[in-house]
């Protein structure tokens, strides 16, 4: 029973960052069509720009969270600015290999600025643990878990009220709709990348908080896929619900399940739930169905 | 003319020339790449459906040809045939419940089926191997194994041909421009009374079958195979081989291959002669990754119809060029 | 239009590089300079630096210049191949010093039969070792299989009763922990492996397999990995609360990043120490130190001491080599078999104290080992220098 516990507080906490990144993809997707394969690198270059300020210029731990969040915020904006505007409808296929260069180029980057080994990620929160019922929950889980809530309700609050997150919703439902009310699709356009960015430095820096930073941080890229094809492409409330199943699914197959298949069945269970989602639901618990089916 | 280039494909593998051996290694591994991107564009570039798992694919064609060869003790004219047809087994299997939704869901499947089928390989150790994976002793032909870079380029590289010409068949006949019509309008196509979902699958299983037939290509030239060569950076490497070569065109697959296979050797030679300004060898790698994905990028935004698009403008303005005087 | 596919492939291969002068000695090296083991890539550049050593101070050997090549294998099997292909057929290299377990594997028949070039394996596989199947390749030191022996009975005395195996999903992590099981290490001296724990070796988040070591709670954990992951390990064994003093790693997880990177977390850590650490008081530092006051050392650490180590092996064979034929060099392939004969003579050569002396007969140089422990931030050694054969 404890070992369960402590396998679904882990999986939670892993799934909240999850749902972080996640919800940077779904943004983007919402709001201009693209999958986003670079979602991983954004989370990992964020990371290591705030270790960079933190251990490099010696600017204290919150400060620097705040510049890389610009930063980060701006990188988005050049992204979209400089490499998506000139790719307005073209195939899938394209913007999918588009946003996979953008990826190689920023991991090239980081690896070439800061190498291939194993940074600790400086201590963000207070190390106060928790007893929870007899179970340890320690400092970092407890923190991320609070620190990722809070987001996700920042979030959600943004969107349902401010006029700027009812313009992007609105931009994202309808464009030209929202062009009439005077909402500036560019500039939506632009704001949501830079948000995306931002959060995907969050979750970077809570991700390199729980475990290490490390240029292979980027491959969280690819469990956001699982996640929103759970939760819906194009569903913020999706992709916070389907980052907690799938990080708890992880955690689970990696416990009970791996003894029994063999072998390091963790990394593919994600993959094998979407397998079976897509067959399923394939449009996940949240999403819009589409009505051609051919 | 082309006497002259027949001639020189066939003598170059005897040439005495030093580096003969590893320019015969990477022609050879670029003929595999060819007849694998010419897979992956039948169904990518001309019928407009998206795969990630390429390589898994490839790895099943290697490790049919492995497990038939050294379990079974088949025949090489026996085995190569085979990988096609189990990998387009596998690829009918992965696409039949995808193909029904929009692009983005199959790209997901595929993925999906990436790392699924790499953990079968790693697993499934009765088939497999697992991790060390399977050796086979390769074939000989006329009393050399084929693995020798001299036997195996004539080998490789005609089947590389016939996978061009069938290819190019292949857009000649109803099937072939079935696949185009899914890929430009695939409403209009449904309209017009194409059986979209029965075109998509036969792209699907014709794609395999070149992938598959690549993949075992590639167990015979390396005589080892293992989980780890067929990882999903080998799918983003074919697909920039199509993009760049061109998709949606025949030669763009060569182009392509040639283009991938060859751009890596390039770059570490730049490097090897910058080598004193840069101190530490990982910059190498790096750099290689940052030029990759920054060749991708401008080929999309400024190219997006690839190198065979690029040698054709050429050409014509050689020729017209010409005619003007 | 095939014109301009033959002469951009043209122009594309024009880049390569001239052809070796003669008096020039190759000697290729490939290593995991990005990838997945990086951490430990300190004994590929310790070949490289202990040549380009002998050039300065000694003027080469016997007026030849070394020319070390140093390539990028990646820790991918197909990359090594591709490298292994270019460091023997373009750049004529007499010996090859290899990384990975898989490569070595897969170029078997290449080393000992098609080629016939001696190799210098990093891997420490039993599956590699064989001076009759194998007579190209030669390893420094015990093998991983030998390592599990010097942890088990060391933890035996210990009065430990139960193991568990952590590893990653690679030929490198995989095939020591099952020979060791296979060939019944454990049950010879009353160890019960309760599990065989494995991961993805790129994994961020290893959290999920701890909770399940910490379930099983095995008297240690025998770790068959390198410092990057095995950092992994012991920072999510810390959050889980299975203290870093269960773990046992193997010959490369001897690395000052350890603690450094962790702190006290790495605290009762132990590791297997097969050759000296860097700063150690040995001549053959003196040497390291001398080289350092003009070249940047890229990596500070025990794998770089056995990678000077290894350098002055080849150096010995090549000197050797050059005695016998008065001081030229032969023709490659003769060139090669003769390195091979004389490698396979060193008896007691005398490293400078990088490692005990090394002969060769068996083709592994030494098999001795001892266990050292992470305290105060700092490895001590807790057993004496054990011999496994």
């Amino acid at each position: 029973m404890n070992l369960l516990v402590q396998v679904l507080i882990a999986g939670i906490t892993i799934g909240s960052i999850y749902s972080l990144i996640a919800i940077g993809f779904v943004l983007i997707f919402k709001s201009s069509g693209v999958i986003n394969f670079a979602q991983g690198s954004l989370v990992m270059v964020g990371a290591f720009i705030t270790y960079a300020f933190v251990t490099q210029f010696k600017v204290p731990i919150l400060l620097s969270i705040l510049i890389t969040f610009l930063i980060s915020g701006a990188i988005g904006m050049i992204i979209e600015r400089f490499v998506l505007r000139y790719l307005t409808g073209v195939s899938l296929i394209s913007i999918i290999m588009v946003t996979m260069g953008i990826s190689f180029i920023m991991d090239g980057g980081a690896l070439a600025t800061w190498g291939s080994s194993n940074f600790t990620f400086p201590s963000l929160f207070p190390p106060l643990s928790l007893l929870l019922g007899g179970i340890k929950i320690s400092s970092i889980y407890l923190w991320s878990f609070i620190t990722s809530i809070l987001l996700l309700v920042v979030f959600l609050l943004f969107f349902k009220y401010s006029k700027m997150g009812l313009a992007m919703r609105a931009a994202a439902d309808n464009q030209k709709a929202a062009v009439t009310l005077g909402i500036s699709p560019r500039k939506v356009l632009s704001l949501t990348w830079a948000i995306s960015a931002v959060v995907a430095t969050a979750g970077g820096i809570l991700l390199a908080s729980i475990s290490a930073l490390h240029v292979n941080l980027s491959y969280i890229g690819l469990i956001v896929f699982p996640v929103v094809i759970l939760g819906g492409l194009d569903s913020i409330a999706g992709a916070v619900v389907g980052g907690f199943i799938v990080g708890v699914l992880e955690a689970v197959s990696g416990v009970y399940i791996a003894p029994l298949l063999g072998g390091a069945f963790q990394q593919v269970a994600a993959f094998a739930f979407l397998l079976i989602i897509l067959l399923i639901k394939p449009y996940g618990l949240f999403g819009t169905k589409e009505i051609e089916r051919l | 003319m082309y006497i002259i280039f027949i001639a020189i494909f066939l003598a170059f593998p005897f040439s005495l020339f030093k580096y003969t051996k590893y320019i015969l290694f990477l022609v050879n591994m670029t003929a595999i790449g060819v007849i694998g991107a010419l897979g992956l564009n039948i169904l990518t570039g001309y019928t407009g459906l998206i795969s990630l798992g390429q390589a898994a694919f490839m790895g099943v064609g290697a490790y049919t040809v492995a497990i038939l060869s050294t379990k079974v003790g088949l025949p090489l004219w026996i085995n190569l045939p085979a990988a096609g047809v189990i990998t387009t087994v596998v690829g009918i299997i992965v696409g039949t419940p995808s193909l029904r939704l929009k692009g983005f869901y199959l790209a997901m499947a595929t993925l999906a089926s990436e790392f699924l089928l790499e953990y079968v390989f790693k697993n499934w150790e009765s088939m497999t191997h697992g991790i060390p994976g399977l050796y086979i002793t390769p074939p000989k032909v006329f009393g050399i194994h084929i693995n020798n870079d001299r036997v195996f380029y004539f080998f490789a590289v005609t089947l590389a041909i016939l996978a061009v010409l069938c290819t190019r068949n292949l857009f000649r006949t109803k099937v072939g421009r079935a696949f185009i019509a899914i890929r430009d309008r695939d409403i209009a196509a449904d309209l017009i009374g194409i059986n979209v979902f029965k075109y998509k699958l036969v792209s699907f299983a014709v794609s395999s079958f070149y992938v598959g037939v690549a993949g075992g290509l590639w167990c015979y030239y390396m005589t080892i195979i293992n989980p780890e060569a067929f990882q999903l950076s080998i799918s983003i490497d074919y697909i920039a081989m199509i993009i760049v070569g061109g998709m949606g065109t025949i030669y763009g697959s060569v182009y392509g291959s040639i283009f991938v296979n060859l751009l890596p050797e390039a770059i570490q030679r730049l490097m090897e002669i910058l080598q004193p300004v840069l101190h530490l060898e990982y910059t190498f790698a790096a750099f290689k990754q940052i030029v990759f994905g920054l060749i991708i990028v401008i080929f999309l935004i400024f190219e997006p119809k690839g190198l065979s698009e690029v040698f054709s403008r050429i050409v014509k303005r050689i020729s017209s060029g010409g005619e003007r005087r | 239009m095939k014109k301009c596919v033959g002469f951009i492939v043209i122009c594309l291969l024009a880049l390569t590089v001239f052809s070796a002068n003669a008096g020039e000695i190759k000697v290729g090296i490939y290593g995991t300079l990005t990838g997945t083991d990086t951490d430990v890539n300190g004994m590929s550049y310790g070949p490289k630096d202990y040549l380009t050593y002998v050039n300065e101070k000694f003027g080469g050997v016997m007026g030849h210049k070394y020319v070390p090549v140093l390539l990028d294998g990646k820790n991918q099997i197909p990359e090594e191949v591709k490298v292994f292909k270019r460091l023997v057929d373009v750049e004529n290299v007499v010996v090859v010093n290899g990384w990975s377990t898989g490569g070595t594997k897969a170029l078997r028949d290449q080393i000992n039969t098609l080629v016939k070039v001696p190799f210098q394996a990093q891997s420490l596989s039993s599956d590699v070792l064989d001076p009759v199947k194998y007579p190209y390749i030669f390893l420094v030191g015990p093998t991983y299989e030998d390592q599990v022996i010097i942890a088990m009975k060391w933890a035996k005395q210990k009065g430990a009763k139960t193991f568990a195996f952590m590893h990653a999903d690679i030929e490198y992590g995989r095939s020591p922990c099952r020979n060791a099981v296979e060939q019944k290490i454990p049950d010879k001296l009353g160890i019960k492996v309760l599990a065989d724990i494995e991961y993805p070796g790129g994994s961020i988040d290893l959290t999920p397999q701890l909770l399940r070591l910490k379930d099983l709670n095995p008297d240690y954990v025998y770790i068959q990995d390198s410092v990057n992951n095995t950092i992994k390990i012991l920072r999510d064994a810390a959050k889980v609360g299975v203290p870093a003093a269960k773990f046992i790693g193997n010959c490369y997880d001897f690395s000052h990043i350890i603690p450094e990177t962790l702190g006290k977390d790495a605290e009762g850590f132990k590791a297997i120490q097969i050759n000296a650490d860097w700063g150690e008081n040995i001549p053959m530092m003196k040497e390291i130190e001398e080289f350092a006051k003009k070249h940047e050392i890229a990596k500070k650490d025990t794998y770089y001491t056995k990678g000077w180590v290894q350098g002055k092996i080849i150096h010995e064979a090549v000197s050797r080599v050059l005695k016998k034929t008065g001081g030229k060099i032969p023709e490659i392939s003769q060139f090669r078999t003769m390195m091979r004969d004389e490698w396979e003579k060193l008896e007691n050569f005398d490293t400078g104290g990088g490692t005990p002396p090394l002969t060769y007969k068996d083709h592994q140089g030494h098999t001795q080992a001892r266990i050292l422990e992470i305290k105060g931030g700092k490895y001590i050694s807790v057993s004496d220098w054990i011999k496994t054969k």
